[in-house]
């Protein structure tokens, strides 16, 4: 009898062991969770920004007692994505100083100059150092010694200064150093 | 208020450097060093060809680039038109340098003239110089439309460029009357009627820095 009573008890505590099991998977699997889920994208410079986003998942589950079960369930999450910073982002960040390039003030290769153009932005030497002498025609005074300087090696090239007005015209990316207009174009304050 | 420039009439001029030598002289720029620099160059092939040549000096713009480039507020645009640099205040960082689409801008270096001896020049010592002659070892200097010959009859009232003492050193000695100096506000000034009359145009007018130096291309 004892013997038969403990059977029943196993039993009893077996049936109640797989409800409880059945239910918490339910709840599990029912319940609305939030998920934070990190997207890295890997790039010399990127902007971290937070956004919200609805996602919608289907679940399909197979219960222990072999009923397939659909469900749909929507959850709202918050999403902090890292993004390749664009030209504007990163103007924008040397100008409030969230960058660091440097605190002295010197065309200097390895200050503050260079930080900002050749590493920050990432623009190659010959973006701006294109060849060791200047066109016969180009209206440079200083053509006399960049040129030397150039042949000596003290600079990689000499610099057409027409490379800088894209950037430094008016309402371009970087700060204004040409008061030269070509219709509404970028604005310093672009993000994307 | 004035805004005072020069016209240049490339088709008057010889490419002697009168202005070059004159503005060195006149304004204490040591060697390997111009102020005033006169570009030359050939164009064509035989029996078709020509000499050109350009001088250049600060077009003292009015819309000047190394203004916004100084971080340090060291070069300035007076009443009269004139960009000047204050050489207590720059830090050498050579900003203006690299934004100046002319290349006006260098850097004093300092040192001897000529090795071994000091030239009676460099002997007068600072203090006896016009303040815009005291250039500073590692710091910007550059053409300050002779200012120290003029600056003080403009603000006694005197229109400066008619007579000689008051007009800048490179517009004096040019023999071929190529250089030209006035108030290019003053429409009695005959700098303008000649300019409108000959379409004199500045140079590189894509930067927008609108300069006051103006150059007379066609004969
Ligand atoms: C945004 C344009 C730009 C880029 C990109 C750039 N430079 Fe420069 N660099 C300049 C300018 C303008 C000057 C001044 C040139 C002159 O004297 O006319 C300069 C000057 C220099 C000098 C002399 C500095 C001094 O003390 O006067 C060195 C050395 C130099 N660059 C090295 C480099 C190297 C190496 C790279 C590539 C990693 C590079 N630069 C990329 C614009 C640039
Ligand atoms: C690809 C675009 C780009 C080009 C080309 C470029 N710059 Fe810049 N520059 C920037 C940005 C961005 C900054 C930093 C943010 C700002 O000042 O707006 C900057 C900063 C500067 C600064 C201030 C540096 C500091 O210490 O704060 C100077 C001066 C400058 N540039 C001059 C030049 C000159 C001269 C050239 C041409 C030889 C040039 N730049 C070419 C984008 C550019």
């Amino acid at each position: 009898m004892s013997e038969a009573g403990g059977v029943g008890a196993w039993k009893i505590a077996t049936a109640v062991f797989v409800i409880l099991t059945i239910i918490s998977l339910g709840l599990y699997i029912l319940h609305p969770r939030t998920v934070t889920k990190t997207q890295v994208v890997t790039s010399p410079v990127t902007t971290t920004y937070t956004t919200t986003k609805t996602f919608t998942t289907t679940y399909t589950t197979i219960s222990p007692t072999t009923v397939t079960k659909e469900k749909t369930v929507t959850s709202v999450e918050t999403v902090t994505q890292t993004k390749t910073a664009s030209l504007a982002d990163l103007a924008r960040m040397i100008r409030e100083g969230q960058i660091d390039v440097g605190t002295e003030y010197s065309l200097e290769f390895g200050k503050r100059y260079h930080n900002i153009h050749a590493i920050v932005l990432g623009l190659s030497c010959n973006t701006c150092h294109q060849a060791k002498t200047y066109p016969a025609d180009y209206l440079y005074i200083r053509k006399y010694v960049a040129e030397k300087m150039a042949e000596e090696g003290e600079i990689p090239g000499v610099v057409d200064r027409g490379v800088c007005l894209g950037c430094h015209r008016s309402n371009g990316v970087a700060h204004e150093l040409y008061k030269a207009y070509y219709g509404p174009g970028l604005t310093s304050g672009a993000g994307g | 208020m004035a805004k005072y420039g020069l016209l240049i009439d490339l088709s008057r001029c010889i490419g002697c450097r009168a202005c070059e030598a004159a503005c060195k002289v006149e304004n204490f720029v040591p060697p390997g060093k111009y102020w005033l620099y006169v570009l030359e160059w050939e164009m064509g092939e035989y029996p078709n060809v020509k000499r050109v040549f350009v001088p250049m000096n600060c077009m003292h713009c009015e819309n000047p680039a190394c203004i916004p480039a100084c971080p340090v507020n060291a070069i300035t645009k007076n009443e009269y038109g004139v960009v000047l640099v204050d050489y207590n205040k720059c830090i050498g960082c050579k900003y203006c340098v690299a934004a100046c689409p002319y290349g006006a801008i260098d850097i004093y270096e300092g040192g001897e003239w000529f090795p071994g001896s000091k030239t009676p020049y460099e002997l007068i010592p600072p203090e006896k110089r016009h303040p815009l002659h005291r250039f500073q070892k590692g710091k910007a200097f550059k053409c300050t439309l002779c200012y120290h010959r003029w600056g003080e009859a403009v603000e006694r009232g005197e229109k400066p460029g008619t007579r000689p003492e008051t007009t800048p050193a490179c517009v004096l000695v040019c023999p071929a009357g190529a250089r030209m100096f006035g108030d290019l506000e003053d429409p009695s000034d005959p700098i303008n009627s000649r300019i409108a009359e000959k379409r004199a145009i500045q140079l590189k007018k894509e930067f927008g820095t609108r300069p006051q130096v103006y150059y007379i291309t066609t004969g």
